[in-house]
């Protein structure tokens, strides 16, 4: 079967996280950042915002802190170069596989369009989610649990908690 | 299982055991390292603003002291007028005691960025000594925000505009810029130091 | 001893610069772990796939035990580190919401990324969504959320304190249960590929 032998190209998935564990504790030990992904998605929406209003962003609570702060910034932009680096990284594992083509995953049950809504929805809320939460699977629950962190725990049991406990009413997009 | 997966497996547990058994290590907590302290030295409120400096020297406030620990050499340079010299390697020299350890006046620490004066402030504290500050962001601070302050963009806001008013107001006091001077923030701060100040002293991360 | 930026021992340039490789180490562990398939996401919801489940323990608990490890023997101080505070109730919700997106988008930020990277349009459409929904949320912010977000604030808190256990013990703990976790999972997984015909 085609797709199984596809599928049975992904790399061991211990060895997968252990290589991401290693990238997590050199950037603990170099940088002292977790490994993030909202923060960066954060950073270029206040960097934006700011480049084209930047006395709006001056005002507002949600950007002020990041606009007026000068010290705060470079680590912060640490995350976009760190991003940068994850889409680089991406496509060399997807290339080296031979799984870098244009397409959409989704169940085979489900229309493109519906997957593509549900896409676009399931961002919306992540968008929502991580600046409530102060962090996504990766800055939140990963990098929390490194340390010992209580928030990670707590996120981990609402994202997973909160996903099986859901799951049912969701089935019909994925199986 | 495969071969690999018993690896990686086994290492997290044998890993988690010896982390177990490896228990706490004494940490020297009566020696506290620099860059904790610089940490703290962060949050207290210890440090000054440009713009409050510049306010209390504009009202001739009599308490402050300025106190430059850069070495010698960069003082006859460049110095805020009113300065004393105390390299911060010769803060504790006898003859400069008197001057760190008193009740009387407000000391304000500077150096081109806030790492120098910082680390003078931390070994007063750490002394027990009273009334010392250090300028938040040193003399490069001082010339990019006050001498050659330059004027927001149209569209900012009013507090904008009157912070810059008061900053362009101090640096005709201190004979920096003239009125409509160029606005060329990017302009190094020559006047402070012939020698390039390092871009980590005023992002004001650890100490080196 | 680390962390090098932290203490200056490394520059702002070569930080970026090293976040860049870092980066690019994370992306190819996430690729290549199946993270840019959303559907092998979605699987650890339904039992037919847990790669995530494996991914993501394997990759906290190398980290906590080399991160612990490297603070005991003074390599680097962890509180000098990233940390994140505790704030329960907003990072409860806002987990509850991501759990939503999670189900619905099939992706988690990081992972739409590199599905986006790779050519997956839904990919793509997900991370303008996570655009848009923290724009939304900026907008918003100050009507809607600010309240929440700062409630329930309990600064750092390491759960193995708050448990009256050491760090080591609760990470071993931790690991025990990954371990057992992982063994009835890939039964599970198993199982259910023999029962049901599902496409990755």
């Amino acid at each position: 079967m085609e797709t199984l032998e596809r599928s049975k190209r992904y790399m061991n998935p211990y060895l997968a996280g252990l290589i991401i564990g290693i990238a997590m504790i050199a950037a603990y030990y170099f940088s002292a950042e977790g490994l993030g992904s909202s923060g960066g998605f954060k950073t270029v929406v206040v960097a934006t915002t700011n480049a084209i209003n930047h006395d709006y962003a001056k005002k507002t609570k949600f950007f002020e802190s990041y606009v007026s702060e000068p010290e705060s910034r470079p680590i912060k932009t640490w995350l976009v170069f760190e991003l940068i680096g994850v889409m680089v990284g991406a496509i060399i594992s997807a290339s080296i596989a031979g799984r870098l083509k244009i397409g959409i995953g989704k169940s085979p049950k489900i229309t493109n369009k519906t997957r593509l809504i549900a896409a676009l929805s399931g961002g919306i809320l992540w968008g929502v989610g991580t600046q409530l939460g102060r962090g996504c699977t990766s800055g939140l629950i990963m990098s929390g649990m490194a340390v010992n962190s209580l928030s990670g725990y707590i996120g981990l049991a609402a994202v997973f908690g909160g996903g099986y406990a859901i799951a049912y009413f969701f089935r019909k997009l994925w199986i | 299982m495969k071969k690999i997966e018993i690896y990686i497996i086994s290492a997290l547990l044998l890993g988690a055991v010896w982390l177990t058994l490896a228990g706490k290590i004494e940490k020297n907590d009566k020696e506290l390292c620099p860059y904790k302290l610089i940490s703290q030295a962060v949050q207290i409120e210890n440090k000054i603003t440009v713009d409050d400096l510049a306010k209390k020297l504009m009202t001739k406030d009599p308490s402050i002291v300025l106190i430059d620990v850069r070495s010698a050499d960069e003082f006859k340079k460049f110095s805020l007028s009113g300065a004393i010299n105390i390299p911060l390697e010769k803060l504790l020299a006898d003859d400069n005691l008197p001057i760190i350890n008193q009740e009387v006046n407000n000391n304000i620490f500077y150096s081109n960025g806030s790492d120098k004066a910082a680390k003078a402030w931390l070994i007063c504290n750490r002394l027990g000594y009273k009334n010392n500050f250090y300028l938040s962001g040193g003399l490069n601070s001082w010339i990019k925000d006050i001498i050659k302050a330059t004027p927001p963009e149209e569209t900012a806001s009013k507090e904008d505009f009157e912070l810059y008013n008061s900053r362009k107001a101090a640096s005709i006091f201190f004979g920096g810029g003239t009125v409509g001077e160029s606005n060329n923030s990017s302009a190094a701060p020559a006047a402070a130091s012939s020698k390039p100040l390092r871009k980590k002293e005023s992002a004001g991360g650890g100490c080196n | 001893m680390g962390p090098l930026f932290s203490q200056g021992i490394i520059g702002e340039e070569l930080n970026m610069f090293i976040g860049f490789l870092i980066g690019i180490l994370f992306g190819f562990g996430l690729e290549s772990g199946g993270f840019a398939n959303t559907r092998k996401l979605a699987g650890v919801f339904y039992g037919y796939d847990f790669v995530v489940l494996k991914v993501f323990f394997t990759a906290a608990l190398t980290a906590a035990i080399g991160l612990f490890l490297l603070d005991r023997y003074q390599i680097m101080d962890i509180n000098l580190t990233f940390y994140p505070k505790t704030f329960w109730l907003p990072t409860l919700i806002g987990g509850l919401i991501m759990a939503f997106g999670f189900i619905i988008g099939g992706f988690c930020p990081g992972t739409s990324l590199c599905a986006a990277s790779t050519g997956k349009i839904d990919g793509m459409v997900f991370v303008g969504g996570v655009f848009l929904g923290i724009i939304g949320y900026a907008f918003t912010s100050a009507t809607l959320w600010e309240g929440l977000k700062n409630k329930g604030a309990l600064g750092k808190v390491d759960i193995a304190t708050a448990l009256g256990l050491s760090d080591g013990l609760f990470i071993l703990l931790v690991t025990i249960v990954a371990v057992i976790a992982f063994v009835v999972v890939t039964k599970i997984e198993a199982h259910m590929k023999a029962k049901h015909d599902y496409q990755l």
